[in-house]
C-alpha cells in the first residue's frame, strides 16, 4: 500500500442511506453507498465503474461532502472533512473540484461563460493579477476560443459546454478532481477529443482525479486504478490493466466481456448475467450477486465476503474468486453456456 | 418485393431562424427480415427519418418530398385513418429509448396488452389476456400473470423495454423500428435486450430498423449498416463490409474515434463541429470537416455510387481500400 502522505482523498466504511417513504407512518433504507472504503493516491486516477444506481455518484458527491454521510468518514489528505464546519469547508472547496455530466445544470444560464469561470477564482480570493486574463489562459487550455468568452452556455455545443465545467473546476487551482460522467452525454466524435483534452490535463497538470463513469472504454483510457460498485459496493479494485485483462470477481468478468473489442466485427461471446440489477432497497443479504451469479455457491448467500487482496494492489469481494477457484477459463466457459 | 423502399426522403422544420432541411434526400431499402442500423450523431436526421416513415413527425416538421413505399404503396399520401388502422402499430411498429416514459402510467402491463389485442385484432376478454401472457411469456419475462398486474413505474428499465417489445409483436409486425432500444440500459441489462431481438428476428422473421449512436450495437444486431451525416445518406453497405473496409471518410473517422482499450495515445478525432443545417455546407455536408476534401467537394453534391467491395458510397474522394483495413481490423 502507499505511504499515508501520498494518500489524497481516503473513505472509511462509508455509509449512504436514504429513506424512502412507503406508508403513512412506514419507510425503507435506500442503501445508495453501503460500506465503501477506499483511497485515492496524489497525481493518481481512480476510475469508479458501476451500472447506473450502483451508488457511483452518490460516493463521489459524499467524498466532497456535497452530501452527509448516514456513517463512516471521508479524509482529505490529513483532514476530516465529516467533521467541519461550514466555514472550514468553504475554505477547502477551492482544493475540491467536480465535473458535471450535465454542464448545462452547473452553469449558471444568465452569466456569460467567462464569468462562470470567473467566479470561483473571484470568490475565493485567488486573483492575482487579471481575472479575465486567467479565464482567457484556462480557456486556451481547454481548447476554447477567445470567442466563445463572451457566450451564453446555451449558445454553446454539449462538448463547449463541458469545456466550460473543465474549464470552472480547474480555476481555483484544485488538488482533487471528481469527474462524474463528463463524456457520457456526447457524440462519439466529441468524447474523443474531450477524452484526449481530459489525458493532456492530467498529464499537465498533474491532478489527483476519481472519474466516475458505466463507460469501461472511457474508464480503461483515462484510469490508473480502477474500482467496480455493484449495488453500493465495491467488488473489485485493482491496477486497470490487469483489472481488464484479468478480472476477478464474476460481476468485473461481465462488464469487461461486454466491452467492444477492438474489431466490432468479432461478435464476441459475452458473459451473461441472468436477471437485473435488484432493488437497493432490499438488496441481497451476503454477496449481493449472488442471486445472478454463475458461480455462486451457499456460502455466496450466507456469509458476506470483504475486499481481499488476489494480488499487488489487487482486491476483490468475492469468497471464490480470492480463493482462486475461479479461472479464466471458468469466465470463458460461461460466456459460452449462456450465449447457447 | 423490397420490403420498404425509402427515396429521396426531405424533411424540413420551420422555424423562425428559417428551415431546416433536416432530410436532405435519403435513401434506403430494407428486405424482409433483414436488419438495418441507421447509425448517426446528435442531428443527424436518424430519428427524424424513423418518425417521417411512418408519419409521426410533429409540426414544425414536414415530409417535403420523396416516397415511402411500403410493399410496394407509397404511405406519404395515404390518409391518417388508414395509417392508423392498417399501417402503424400493425404492419410497422416502433419501440423507444424511455421504455417506462412510452408506457401509459396510469394503466397496468395486462390493461395496455388487452387493449391493443381487443381493438386490433379485435379478441375477446379472456382471450386477450391468454394472449398477454403468452406475449409476455414470448419475451421472457418471468411469472407474466403477476406482471399483468404490475404499474409501469413497478417495472425496471429491462423489463419495461420488454413489455414494450410484446406490444410491438401483439399484432405480428413486418417491421419493427427500434430507437435507440438499450440506451439508458445497464450494461449487463443491454445485451440481454440484443438476445432477445436478434431471438425474435429469427422467430418472427420480422425486419428490424435499429436506429442508433452505437457502432458497437449496430455490430451485434444487424446484417447492414446506413451512416447518416447532417441529413444525408454517407454510406451504405453490409455490416462485414462497412466496418472492415469504410470508404465514406465519415464512417472511417466515425470507427477510429472510439477509445479502445489496451490504445494509448490521442484518440483520431473529425475536426469541427456537426453542420449547421440552418446554413449547411455547400457541396458535401461533411467537406468542411473532411480529410480527403478537395474543390469539388464544396461545389458538388456526390451522388451515391457503388463502390467495392460492395458499399454504396456518396464522396467525391473515397477512403482507398488499403486505407480501411487499417481503420477496420
Amino acid at each position: 500500500m502507499a505511504e499515508v502522505a501520498d494518500v489524497v482523498l481516503s473513505v472509511q466504511n462509508l455509509v449512504k442511506h436514504y429513506s424512502i417513504k412507503v406508508g403513512a407512518f412506514q419507510s425503507e433504507q435506500l442503501r445508495a453507498v453501503d460500506g465503501v472504503s477506499l483511497a485515492v493516491r496524489r497525481r493518481e486516477t481512480l476510475g469508479l465503474v458501476g451500472e447506473s444506481g450502483c451508488g457511483k455518484s452518490t460516493l463521489g458527491r459524499l467524498a466532497l461532502r456535497l452530501e452527509e454521510p448516514t456513517s463512516g468518514a471521508v479524509h482529505y489528505r490529513e483532514v476530516d472533512l465529516t467533521a467541519l464546519g461550514g466555514h472550514e469547508l468553504r475554505r477547502l472547496r477551492p482544493k475540491l473540484q467536480m465535473v458535471f455530466q450535465d454542464p448545462l445544470g452547473s452553469l449558471n444560464p444568465r452569466m456569460r461563460v467567462w464569468q462562470s469561470v470567473a467566479e470561483p477564482i473571484r470568490l475565493h480570493g485567488l486573483g492575482n493579477g487579471s481575472v479575465r486574463a486567467q479565464v482567457r489562459e484556462l480557456f486556451e487550455r481547454v481548447g476554447l476560443a477567445e470567442e466563445h468568452l463572451e457566450r451564453y452556455p446555451h449558445e454553446l455545443s454539449g462538448g463547449q459546454q463541458q469545456r466550460v465545467g473543465i474549464a470552472r473546476a480547474l480555476a481555483p487551482h484544485p488538488d482533487l478532481v471528481i469527474l462524474d460522467e463528463p463524456t457520457s452525454a456526447l457524440d462519439v466524435s466529441v468524447q474523443a477529443k474531450l477524452i484526449n483534452l481530459l489525458r493532456e490535463l492530467r498529464a499537465e497538470l498533474a491532478l489527483t482525479q476519481v472519474f466516475i463513469s458505466h463507460d469501461l472504454s472511457v474508464i480503461g483510457y483515462l484510469s490508473d486504478r480502477v474500482a467496480v460498485m455493484y449495488l453500493g459496493e465495491i467488488v473489485e479494485m485493482g491496477p486497470t490493466a490487469e483489472l481488464y485483462a484479468r478480472p476477478r470477481h464474476p460481476y468485473t468478468g461481465a462488464l469487461v466481456s461486454a466491452v467492444p473489442g477492438d474489431d466490432l466485427l468479432d461478435r464476441r461471446r459475452r458473459m451473461m448475467l441472468p436477471g437485473e440489477v435488484p432493488s437497493p432497497i432490499n438488496p441481497p443479504p451476503a454477496c449481493r450477486l449472488a442471486p445472478r451469479c454463475p458461480f455462486a455457491m451457499d456460502r455466496c448467500r450466507q456469509e458476506k465476503q470483504q475486499l481481499r487482496a488476489v494480488g499487488p494492489d489487487h482486491l476483490v469481494a468475492c469468497w471464490r474468486a480470492a480463493e482462486g477457484e475461479i479461472s479464466p477459463e471458468d469466465f470463458e466457459r460461461t460466456r459460452v453456456a449462456l450465449e447457447a | 418485393m423490397t420490403l420498404l423502399d425509402v427515396r429521396d426522403l426531405r424533411t424540413s422544420f420551420f422555424v423562425r431562424s428559417g428551415e431546416l432541411r433536416v432530410l436532405d434526400g435519403v435513401t434506403l431499402k430494407i428486405e424482409p427480415g433483414e436488419v438495418l442500423a441507421l447509425v448517426g450523431e446528435t442531428g443527424s436526421g436518424k430519428s427524424v427519418t424513423a418518425y417521417s416513415i411512418i408519419r409521426l413527425l410533429k409540426p414544425p416538421g414536414r415530409v417535403v418530398s420523396g416516397e415511402v413505399r411500403w410493399d410496394g404503396q407509397d404511405l406519404l399520401p395515404v390518409t391518417e385513418d388508414d395509417m392508423e388502422q392498417q399501417i402503424r402499430g400493425r404492419q410497422i411498429a416502433m419501440i423507444f429509448q424511455n421504455p417506462r416514459e412510452a408506457l401509459d402510467p396510469l394503466m397496468t402491463v395486462g390493461r395496455q396488452l388487452t387493449q391493443v389485442l381487443e381493438i386490433r385484432q379485435s379478441m375477446g376478454r379472456e382471450e386477450a389476456r391468454r394472449e398477454a401472457v403468452r406475449l409476455l411469456r414470448s419475451v421472457h419475462i418471468a411469472d407474466p400473470e403477476r406482471r399483468l398486474r404490475s404499474y409501469p413505474h413497478e417495472l425496471s428499465g429491462g423489463t419495461a423495454q420488454r413489455v414494450m417489445i410484446a406490444l410491438a409483436l401483439s399484432c405480428h409486425p413486418r417491421l419493427l423500428i427500434a430507437d435507440e432500444p438499450t440506451t439508458g440500459l445497464d450494461v449487463t441489462t443491454q445485451y440481454q435486450i440484443v438476445q432477445l431481438l436478434r431471438e425474435l428476428r429469427e422467430r418472427t422473421g420480422m425486419a428490424i430498423l435499429l436506429i442508433t449512436h452505437d457502432l458497437a450495437l449496430a455490430a451485434e444486431l444487424c446484417d447492414r449498416v446506413a451512416v447518416l451525416y447532417a441529413g444525408r445518406i454517407a454510406e451504405v453497405g453490409s455490416m462485414q463490409n462497412l466496418f472492415r473496409w469504410p470508404r465514406h471518410p465519415y464512417t472511417s473517422a466515425l470507427l477510429a474515434s472510439r477509445p479502445r482499450l489496451g490504445v494509448t495515445g490521442d484518440i483520431p478525432t473529425i475536426p469541427g463541429n456537426v453542420a449547421n443545417l440552418v446554413n449547411p455546407p455547400s457541396g458535401c455536408r461533411f467537406h468542411p470537416r473532411c480529410p480527403n476534401a478537395t474543390d469539388i467537394c464544396a461545389e458538388q453534391q456526390p451522388a451515391l455510387a457503388s463502390m467495392p467491395p460492395g458499399q454504396i458510397v456518396a464522396c467525391h474522394n473515397p477512403v482507398t481500400l488499403q486505407e480501411g483495413v487499417a481503420v477496420g481490423g
